[in-house]
């Protein structure tokens, strides 16, 4: 029965601080969501010289009482036009921000926000300014998406796509199927800070609309933007974009399609797994990358004569994949080595893990070695699964070839 | 809470000073005398008001004045008429031989005592025995021919299972303990008995098995349960509370059961039940937290199942705990946790809910216990009524009128439900009271406060006791060999211990080889 002073003690304290708290209006710093104006997407436009154009993409909640459990009625129209956008104009993104806040009557609110669009203009400056931004503020997420516009980025926000309810959400789930590059601001800082501002990220456009519904475009990811010095150099296009991704042991979902000569007709086969390696090496001064990738292919689509029920025609098969795998890849090389001379692939990376030494003398000359640094391919393709049919299509069932 | 505890100050202290018995409440120790008519007299001063105390003066074989003495009701009238009054008053028993000699010939009744003392009669006829008092006698006979109304064995109200034994206790004390003794049929299955309260002198029984139970356990016990002093007992939760190690705790320590095979698992673990005359429910000590987790199906039902099912129990026990105040905590501090998605539709749902989350999830919890609060007191009838408009009020009304957010109610029906989820109502109990100074917590300094609320309960836990053995156990203080039967629930013939707190010797339940002995057969 009996408690111990010291216990009552704190206790009686604990009780008194709760009452306390419960009167005292200041210990309760707690946002409601109803005050949040939740961001769901910012654009980034480049105003003037000086000034950059901030675009808000904020979550608007349907008003009046059409939330009401009863009847899912309301449900159709409340999905609609679910979001405002509101700018302003301010030296900084920071001054920006501020200036939107002041015209929004409730509290900014970073946490959800998924989607940052450069646009192209904003793009071509110095981008390292808005990153920081973006990176300092504990609020704003690192997993975010970056992507940088062709158009104003302001206009981008301001789409209604058919599918999904804003053009964040477009480019979120778009990423998120990982068919073309998708790039965060957390990684693409990292890129910006280990390579000197060289980086890649995703670039949008605006499709045009689904016929007889002209408020309907939506945005679309085509290719990439390639930074130098934390600035625009140029895009690469889409398949380009997919020669980086398999340099970047990124890819994910591919189709490739040979025409095979002799048999005279075309396949096409679909990644199931594929994985690259990347082996540096420097023997007298030249160095040298050997690419591994090691790939598992499904046979989708084969409308030549080849038989992949037989080894003699999945090894043609796998060959040709091979090869236009290669090919592919010595394009990319071709504009993202030679033109555009930005090592997007994480060479740089590879060969500071394997010579930390070397790299640690010659870092400083990285910029002039890589456009000459050689590439090797070192290229393993596998016919896993050939459908569920196994003859060609102009071959009649059970006929042998 | 310090108020709170210098006003239980002030009146433990205040009992201390009144400790002087008030008067008048026993009848003198006085012995029976050999003048028939003021041994009669002095029972009638006792009962004096009482009109449902019988005298019935006779004779005995014509010439011996004689009165049986008897509480109507208490005591079986035909039963008096039949072998008391009619071998009697027809028989020729001479009283030369002493009243020895009267019982041996002529009371066919089964069970008979002498009795000396006003105090000894009293106690017979309050238990519905009949006393007979004899001209030229000192000593009265009391003759148990106790009438009992008794409910039958019913199937428990409280705790019903699927498979299992429907039975549950009843109010009468014998058939309680005999509902035990049929299942544990061993000797040393002991029942002793005492009687507490000045005024209602209830029979209380310790029942435990020798050779399992701890000797200091069993004296703590039965020292702590003969030092009460009360006026009356009329419950198992009075004895609870005055034999509690420390009282200033929502958590129960000690098992309240109306089944009759619970109890007769926990004596085979070596703990005590106390049984109390006039309640089906009987305490059982000591127990763990875990004890209160466990339904008596786990042990009817496979163990796979049961394993699954008591995990199930723990996550809606931890949600029963802490889903309010994660939800208000996360939509008021954290809201970038929740999925985007999941997010924008809570958003939706609370833009037109004119309170705060913590304010709204108070206002729901609060309905929410009024209502189950109301569904348990009101007459069946009624019941049903008031669950149809707490369903419409709480569940539909409220969210179209606004007033709180359709999110919010759900988790205010599960939590309800998951707080129903533990099979023991005292526990459940416990757990939505915690609830509410976590939930305030939450909406004062987010899952920081929770986190906080939760260290405070696991720390608090930790610290209690139930008649020494650690109330987290076997969790706290790790017993791996115990834990069979708390993180899963081992199959029965890998029972092979009895739980090693309430047990130190003759800890087997069965041969350790006979398990080695079944892996052989199957292999």
């Amino acid at each position: 029965m009996r408690v111990r002073p010291m216990l009552l003690k704190a206790g009686g304290v604990f009780v008194l601080l709760v009452l306390a708290s419960c009167t005292l209006s200041g210990c309760w710093d707690r946002i409601e969501v109803n005050d949040l104006a939740t961001i769901t997407a910012v654009g980034i436009d480049q105003y003037s010289d000086n000034l950059i154009e901030l675009s808000l993409q904020i979550y608007t909640p349907p008003q009046g009482s059409s939330i009401s459990m009863q009847g899912g009625g309301s449900k159709g129209s409340s999905s609609q036009n679910q979001s405002t956008v509101i700018s302003a104009t301010g030296i900084n993104f920071a001054d920006a921000v501020s200036k939107v806040q002041e015209k929004v009557p409730r509290l900014l609110f970073w946490g959800q926000n998924e989607v940052f669009v450069f646009s192209h203009s904003a793009a071509k400056q110095d981008i390292a300014g808005h990153m920081d931004y973006i990176l300092r503020v504990p609020q704003i997420r690192g997993s975010a998406l970056v992507f940088v516009s062709r158009t104003k980025a302001k206009d981008v926000l301001a789409l209604t796509p058919q599918l999904r309810s804003s053009s964040a959400d477009v480019l979120e789930e778009v990423s998120n199927l990982k068919i073309g590059l998708a790039m965060s601001a957390g990684n693409f800082n990292i890129m910006l800070s280990s390579s000197k501002g060289t980086a890649i990220m995703p670039s949008i456009e605006i499709m045009p609309a689904p016929e007889g519904q002209p408020q309907k475009r939506y945005p679309a990811i085509t290719g990439c933007a390639v930074f130098k010095d934390s600035k625009l150099a140029g895009y690469i296009d889409d398949n380009i974009t997919r020669g980086v991704m398999w340099f970047r042991n990124e890819i994910d979902m591919a189709t490739a399609t040979i025409v095979t000569e002799d048999q005279g007709g075309i396949i096409s086969a679909r990644l199931n797994r594929g994985r690259t390696r990347l082996k540096p090496r420097i023997s007298n001064g030249i160095w040298e990358m050997t690419v591994g990738i090691d790939t598992r292919e499904i046979l989708v689509q084969n409308t030549s004569n080849t038989d992949v029920a037989e080894l003699k025609g999945t090894r043609i098969v796998e060959e040709g994949l091979k090869q236009e795998i290669e090919k592919r890849m010595n394009r990319t090389l071709q504009i993202v080595q030679k033109k555009f001379e930005a090592d997007v692939f994480g060479f740089a990376e590879a060969f500071h893990r394997k010579y930390p030494k070397i790299w640690n003398k010659e870092k400083g000359n990285w910029e002039e070695i890589f456009p000459h640094v050689q590439v090797k391919y070192d290229i393993k393709t596998v016919i896993v699964n050939p459908g569920k049919r196994t003859v060609p299509t102009n071959r009649m069932e059970g006929e042998k070839g | 809470m310090r108020l709170l505890m210098r006003l239980l100050h002030k009146w433990s202290q205040a009992n201390q000073k009144n400790n002087s018995r008030p008067e008048n409440d026993k009848p003198s120790q006085e012995k029976l005398t050999e003048s028939y008519t003021a041994n009669i007299r002095m029972i009638q001063a006792v009962y004096k008001q009482c009109s449902d105390v019988v005298f019935r003066p006779f004779q005995i074989s014509g010439h011996i004045n004689a009165t049986i003495i008897y509480i109507s009701g208490l005591t079986d009238h035909e039963g008096i008429g039949q072998y008391v009054l009619i071998p009697l008053m027809q028989g020729s028993t001479a009283l030369d031989e002493g009243i020895g000699n009267l019982v041996e010939k002529s009371l066919p009744v089964s069970e008979v005592k002498p009795v000396n003392t006003i105090q000894d009669c009293v106690n017979h006829l309050s238990i519905g025995h009949a006393v007979l008092i004899i001209d030229g006698h000192r000593q009265g006979i009391a003759i148990a021919i106790t009438k009992t109304e008794k409910r039958s064995v019913e199937e428990p109200q409280a705790e019903s299972v699927i498979r299992g034994p429907r039975e549950g206790f009843t109010e009468t004390l014998t058939v309680n303990l005999s509902l035990v003794r049929r299942k544990i049929r061993t000797p040393l299955l002991k029942t002793e008995s005492m009687t507490i309260g000045r005024y209602t002198g209830t029979e209380v029984v310790l029942t435990y098995i020798e050779g399992l139970v701890l000797d200091e356990l069993l004296k703590e016990v039965r020292t702590r349960v003969k030092s009460i002093d009360i006026d009356g007992i009329l419950e198992t939760s009075y004895i609870e509370e005055m034999i509690e190690d420390k009282s200033l705790t929502p958590f129960p320590r000690s098992l309240v059961t109306e089944r009759p095979d619970v109890v007769a698992a926990n004596l085979l673990e070596g703990r005590i039940a106390i049984f109390v005359n006039g309640t089906p429910f009987v305490l059982i000590v000591p127990i763990s937290f875990f004890s209160l987790l466990q339904s008596p199906e786990d042990y009817y039902d496979r163990y796979i199942f049961s394993t699954a099912t008591r995990w199930l129990r723990y996550v809606f026990l931890a949600m029963s705990m802490l889903l309010p105040s994660l939800y208000v905590a996360i939509l008021s501090y954290h809201q970038e946790m929740l999925p985007a998605s999941l997010y924008f539709s809570i958003a939706s749902s609370r833009e037109t809910v004119p309170f705060p989350a913590i304010v709204e999830a108070l206002i729901m919890e609060i309905a929410f216990e009024a209502l189950r609060e109301a569904g348990v007191r009101l007459p069946k009838q009624v019941g049903s009524a008031v669950s149809i408009v707490g369903a419409l009020v709480i569940g539909q009304a409220a969210v179209a009128a606004g007033i709180v957010s359709a999110p919010m109610v759900m988790v205010v029906a599960i939590t309800g439900i998951s707080s129903f989820m533990v099979p023991h109502y005292a526990i459940g109990f416990t757990l939505r009271i915690i609830r509410f100074p976590i939930m305030l917590l939450a909406g004062m300094l987010g899952l920081l406060g929770v986190i906080m609320g939760i260290l405070a309960v696991l720390i608090h836990v930790c610290t209690l006791r139930s008649f020494g053995v650690p109330y987290m156990s076997p969790l706290a203080t790790v017993e791996q060999k115990d834990l069979k039967d708390i993180l899963i629930r081992a199959p029965w013939w890998k029972m092979n211990t009895r739980p090693s707190l309430t047990i130190d010797r003759n800890i087997h339940r069965q041969p350790a080889a006979r398990r080695d002995k079944r892996i052989q057969d199957e292999q």
